[in-house]
């Protein structure tokens, strides 16, 4: 019962929020944030599951029951928690606490329904990482866009409009194609299935229950199948070259938002990818890895390479999450331990980093308004709390040993080297390799121009030291990038017992 | 078995206290928290005495501390300590060194009313502490990482002055292009756990002798792409050399290095003695088992380092400022390493390593003193006659410049000659690569002669040329007390492997450092080395004839060079002499345009195909999703105008469309056939 009380609990803080005034929003969304924040923790602490979730493990935290049914499915309120989604939990609620506090600042007006849509967002976020019925884990999955929604297109920048209507319509038509692609494949199991539970239906798909449909036989279905939620997933992620909705977002969105965004909703298509498509149709993932680890290169690369053409910081840090997403799917095709276990692991990891990072611009943003690299110099000079934490999350970012991020890659690179899918894979992996050199590359050349140097700013703003609640969720994010970082079996324990079942599924070793 | 080498992890944690101490604390603590990072270095100096002397008496200790991230069904990745000979030695090394930087520092940061304190003192406790993590690493793995912390470090410390516009981007330089060479290595980390399981310096499964059994047929490994054992772990080899390329600047990664002069005096001679350049040598010598079994690298490290060492000798002989002068002659030096390792000489180039951190960090910080006396200025023709005014200063740089060039007795000397004699016997044994690279090393030591000596007597000799040098500033003890430790070791250091003495004059049992680096593991020690080392030596005139010739000859070179500089320079007025040079002076003086094409390749090569990709990413690639929606939303718009709201459109739009619906069944379903 405990998930259903997080999520109730959150959804109620949110109403809260709602009707509460202006003044209080911030504080009182803080406080009631705090709940989910104990809850996760609690649940982490208790947490006793092992195996996979869809692979017959035994999951913490389970409630299945029948809820409605529809033709020959029944479906089910089924939640529960593994090894893969417990992190992503507590990845959830902590970011969204401190996401909150960062908004004290920047957020000016309607705060009551700003702070209740951000954890309107949780709430449906929290439903998208426990469900275990797909009908439930969509109607969260899509519940997630309309706080979002409101969020870019209310408290936006000048764009607002237009980067909310083409972030909605973009991962909404992706959902429609992945929804087809899934729901194929429900078809085409045909009567082996009497519900939509995912453990189910991977099961049954485990079993070779997968019959022809719609003229298409099982093998070809598999792969249509698995395109199309590849797609949908991939919008999310984003894998390149279907990403351009991102920046559009990030820059418009105000910075808690952009925490969010970049922390865990990008989470989503990476946590879909690997519960769907790499868990439910191993065979086909494998049959498809060269296409898979072509697009994760070109997502690392590319990304890095455009984050270094952009003259905004936002921007920057925003490329740079095409690239970081571009690792997780190295990691998730390469099937070895250390590969999908390292690709989940970055995804808490880069939730952490980037946060902090898109954090760390919103400080200085809310001191200067502006974000262009050119408008500013020295920045240190004034601010330097704020720009010793810049430094040491962008070094968190390039991958420094002993923060998260290092951990994360050193992990996928070392899975992806050894990868039994294909001959080539060391040279895949060697390629993505490069991403490391290219992001220190932007950092260190923003960094240079941005806060060092004599101090100049083109602006009619006093720039002086950012107060304590904005850099507070900035110190802290810091500090648990780096106890991951020292410390990665945290969380990395519990990720590899998840994802190990997956990897027998083919055989892997 | 509880002895004093149980305290070891305490070695790399002391120096990280004092950075905990002097970030948290340090602006609270008298000196801006120098005195903790005092107190932890000279803690961690008597700790790896301590260590020395029972790594002497025949102790080791390989042990894994910590599991970094445990594998179900998968390898384990741990931290672990390995104290043999080499470590053990190395952490004196840098023990020495960091403690004295920071009494230096004493003098040359706090006397001099610098800001910013406590940053300096913790950036110099994580240098020291990533350092000795790095050094005393049991595993592949935890090297790297520390590697690149000890590379961040340098990052803060090269760009302490952050308020200019010099030092951050020569931090940003020194820090992009070491990490283009961490990429080669990350590849190469991940490229061992792959082919061994395991990344272990030492122990059972250690990655070398897996290797050499391996290569001897004993058991089969994982190679990759199709290669042989033999090729693939050429590649490996070579994968893992990037780092050392970039972190101990060799040619072409070397450009990082002059321009980190920008940091302050003391960090250069703690980046250029003992930490961050020392560390890519040394990663060389940690796994010397292992590329002593791809003959092909050994002789690239060799090339690489005789050609860095002549190339970086040569530049160092136009350069104006006193510390340009020893950035070069460190990646000069630094080639003599390689070129020794290359070449076979594992304890030659060891002892290279330890003599250079010696007269390479009191040359630092005698040019440090003489800094602070010439109120921060670094050119040298501004200086002269500084002799009689700071003899203690003097004296120790003259020691330090002995050692430099390579005159006996100073320590220089007998590490250089040995690293040249190795290449030369297993150079004459057979192998014209060595024998070229031999070529370019002896060459060098004329140019170190010169430039050395040319340094000195503009410096020091002749008139004072400028108001600061007829009236340089004082220094006080914790400037002296430094140079003085440093200026007796490199005049002695030497001593303990006198090896052309023991050869020459029958004396045996006085080559100390090679029965130390003989001692503990079997398959990490000198001798086993020199047992897979692919070449054979050959001798002119007998062994003896042999060491003879080659000290003779790399001792006249150095002392034609000291001779020469001697005649141009060693007058009251020195003139640029440099300036007959024309045309090669001006490719010298600008590095041979090696910096030029390396940013052009950042700035006129990736930079522009971004912008590219940007505009192509704008364009084309958002081109087309928001083409997709202009398309529907102009399909929309024309389908909207259907509905016009008028009653009979829709009455007739209804009608026509059940006709057409049953004309189309009745078609297709045969009713007018």
């Amino acid at each position: 019962m405990i998930i259903e009380a997080l999520i109730a609990v959150t959804f109620l803080a949110a109403l809260v929020t709602f009707v509460l005034p202006d003044r209080y929003a911030g504080k009182a969304a803080f406080a009631l944030s705090l709940a989910p924040v104990i809850g996760s923790l609690y649940m982490w602490q208790q947490y006793d599951a092992s195996g996979n979730a869809l692979l017959g493990g035994n999951i913490a935290f389970e409630t299945d029951v029948v809820w409605l049914q529809l033709g020959q499915y029944d479906l089910h309120w089924m939640v529960g928690v593994d090894g893969i989604s417990m992190p992503l939990v507590v990845l959830t609620t902590i970011l969204t606490t401190l996401a909150i506090v960062s908004a004290w600042t920047p957020i000016a007006e309607r705060q009551s329904q700003f702070f209740g849509l951000m954890l309107l967002m949780e709430a449906n976020l929290l439903g998208v990482f426990t469900a275990l019925d797909f009908f439930v884990w969509f109607v969260f999955w899509e519940a997630v866009l309309v706080p979002m929604y409101f969020l870019i297109g209310v408290w936006g920048g000048p764009r607002r409009k237009y980067a909310a209507i083409k972030f909605f319509v973009y991962t909404n038509i992706a959902s429609l194609v992945m929804f087809i692609g899934f729901i194929s494949l429900v078809f085409g199991l045909g009567d082996s299935i009497t519900s939509l539970r995912l453990p189910e239906i991977a099961q049954a798909l485990q079993a070779g229950q997968l019959g022809s449909f719609a003229g298409l036989s099982a093998g070809a279905l598999a792969s249509v199948a698995f395109i199309a939620m590849f797609f949908g997933f991939a919008v999310k992620v984003p894998v390149a070259p279907l990403h351009t909705w991102l920046p559009d977002a990030h820059v418009e969105a105000p910075t808690p938002v952009s925490v969010m965004l970049a922390g865990v909703l990008l989470k989503m298509g990476t946590y879909a990818l690997l519960r769907f498509n790499f868990t439910m149709l191993p065979e086909t993932a494998r049959a498809f890895a060269l296409p898979i680890a072509l697009l994760a290169v070109a997502s690392v690369i590319y990304g890095a390479l455009l984050a270094l053409a952009q003259q905004d910081l936002k921007r920057i840090v925003a490329y740079s999450s095409v690239s970081s997403m571009g690792y997780v799917i190295l990691g998730l095709i390469a099937y070895t331990t250390y590969g999908v276990g390292g690709a989940t692991f970055q995804m808490v990891a880069h939730g952490l980093i980037s946060g902090l990072m898109f954090m760390a611009v919103g400080v200085i943003y809310n001191t200067t308004h502006t974000r262009m690299v050119s408008d500013m110099s020295g920045i240190a000079d004034r601010m330097p709390v704020t720009a010793g934490i810049f430094v040491a999350g962008a070094f968190g970012y390039m991958g420094l040993p002993l923060m998260a991020g290092f951990a994360a890659e050193f992990f996928i690179f070392k899975g992806a080297f050894e990868s039994t899918v294909m001959e080539a894979m060391p040279l895949f992996t060697g390629a993505a390799m490069f991403g490391i050199v290219i992001v220190a590359g932007y950092l260190l050349f923003a960094m240079q121009r941005t806060l060092f140097g004599p101090f100049r700013f083109d602006g009619d703003y006093d720039v002086t030291e950012a107060p304590f609640h904005d850099v507070a969720p900035l110190a802290v994010l810091l500090l648990l990038t780096i106890v991951l970082g020292v410390s990665p079996d945290i969380f990395f324990t519990m990720i590899q017992d998840a994802v190990n079942p997956i990897l027998e599924l083919g055989g892997a070793f | 078995m509880a002895g004093i080498l149980d305290f070891a992890p305490a070695i790399v944690l002391l120096p990280f206290l004092s950075f905990l101490i002097a970030l948290g604390a340090g602006r609270y603590m008298p000196k801006g928290g120098a005195l903790a990072g005092i107190g932890a270095t000279a803690g961690s100096f008597v700790l790896s005495i301590a260590t020395f002397f029972a790594v002497s008496g025949g102790q080791t200790y390989n042990q894994t501390i910590y599991t970094w991230a445990e594998g179900l069904d998968a390898i384990n990745l741990t931290f672990g300590l390995l104290i043999d000979p080499l470590s053990s030695m190395m952490l004196v090394i840098v023990t020495l060194v960091a403690l004295l930087v920071h009494v230096f520092s004493l003098g040359y940061m706090n006397d001099e009313g610098e800001t910013g304190l406590p940053r300096y003192y913790a950036g110099l406790g994580l240098f020291t502490a990533s350092m000795l993590g790095f050094v005393v690493a049991d595993n592949l793995l935890m090297a790297f990482m520390f590697f690149e912390l000890v590379g961040l470090c340098s990052y803060l410390l090269i760009g302490f002055h952050f308020r200019q516009d010099g030092p951050p981007s020569a931090a940003k330089k020194a820090f992009l292009v070491t990490r283009f060479g961490d990429y080669f290595f990350l590849i190469g980390v991940v490229a061992v756990f792959a082919t061994f399981g395991s990344a272990a310096f030492a122990g059972p499964d250690a990655f070398p002798v897996l290797a050499e059994e391996a290569l001897n047929g004993e058991h089969s490994v994982n190679t990759f792409l199709g290669m042989g054992e033999q090729a693939w772990f050429t590649v490996v080899g070579l994968l893992v050399l990037g780092g050392v390329v970039g972190k101990s600047a060799q040619f072409p990664l070397h450009t990082w290095l002059p321009d980190a002069m920008e940091g302050p005096t003391p960090v250069s001679a703690l980046i250029h003695a003992a930490t961050m350049v020392a560390a890519g040598v040394y990663l060389v010598a940690r796994m010397y088992g292992f590329y002593v079994l791809t003959p092909t690298t050994l002789a690239i490290i060799a090339l690489i380092g005789g050609f860095t060492a002549l190339f970086a000798a040569t530049m160092g002989v136009v350069k104006k400022e006193i510390k340009q002068v020893l950035a070069y002659s460190t990646i000069s030096q630094y080639g003599y390493m390689m070129l020794g390792l290359g070449a076979g000489g594992y304890v030659a180039a060891t002892f290279h390593l330890m003599t250079h951190a010696f007269f390479k960090a009191l040359l630092f910080l005698g040019a440090g003193s003489v800094i602070i006396a010439m109120h921060h200025n670094e050119n040298m023709w501004d200086m002269g006659g500084l002799k009689d005014k700071m003899p203690v200063t003097y004296y120790a740089f003259l020691s330090g410049s002995l050692a430099l060039a390579g005159i006996v007795p100073f320590a220089g000397f007998w590490s250089k000659d040995e690293v040249l004699y190795e290449t030369l016997i297993h150079g004459l044994g057979g192998s014209p690569i060595l024998l070229a690279a031999y070529a370019m090393g002896l060459l060098a030591v004329f140019f170190t002669g010169f430039y050395t000596f040319r340094m000195v007597f503009l410096t020091f000799h002749g008139e004072p040329r400028s108001g600061t040098a007829r009236d340089p500033h004082g220094v006080r003890w914790n400037v002296k007390g430094p140079l003085a430790v440093l200026g007796v070791l490199a005049a002695t250091t030497g001593l303990v492997n006198m090896v052309p003495v023991e050869k020459l004059f029958g004396i045996e049992g006085i080559d100390f450092l090679h029965q130390f680096l003989d001692g503990s593991f079997s398959s990490l020690n000198a001798h086993h080395y020199a047992e897979l080392i692919p070449y054979s030596s050959g001798y002119i005139g007998g062994e003896a004839g042999t060491v003879a010739i080659g000290a003779a000859v790399s001792l006249g070179f150095a002392l034609g060079g000291a001779a020469l500089a001697h005649v141009l320079y060693n007058v009251p007025e020195p003139v640029e002499h440099t300036d007959k040079l024309g045309s090669i002076k001006t490719v010298l003086y600008n590095n041979y345009y090696q910096d030029e094409y390396q940013v052009w390749i950042a700035t006129g090569v990736v930079q522009p195909i971004s912008r590219v990709l940007d505009k192509f990413d704008q364009g084309i690639v958002d081109g087309v999703v928001n083409g997709i929606s202009s398309v529907s939303l102009f399909a929309g718009g024309r389908v909207k105008r259907i509905q016009t709201g008028v009653v009979s459109n829709y009455a007739a739009l209804l009608t026509l469309g059940l006709t057409a619906l049953l004309l189309g069944l009745g078609l297709l379903g045969g009713w007018f056939a």
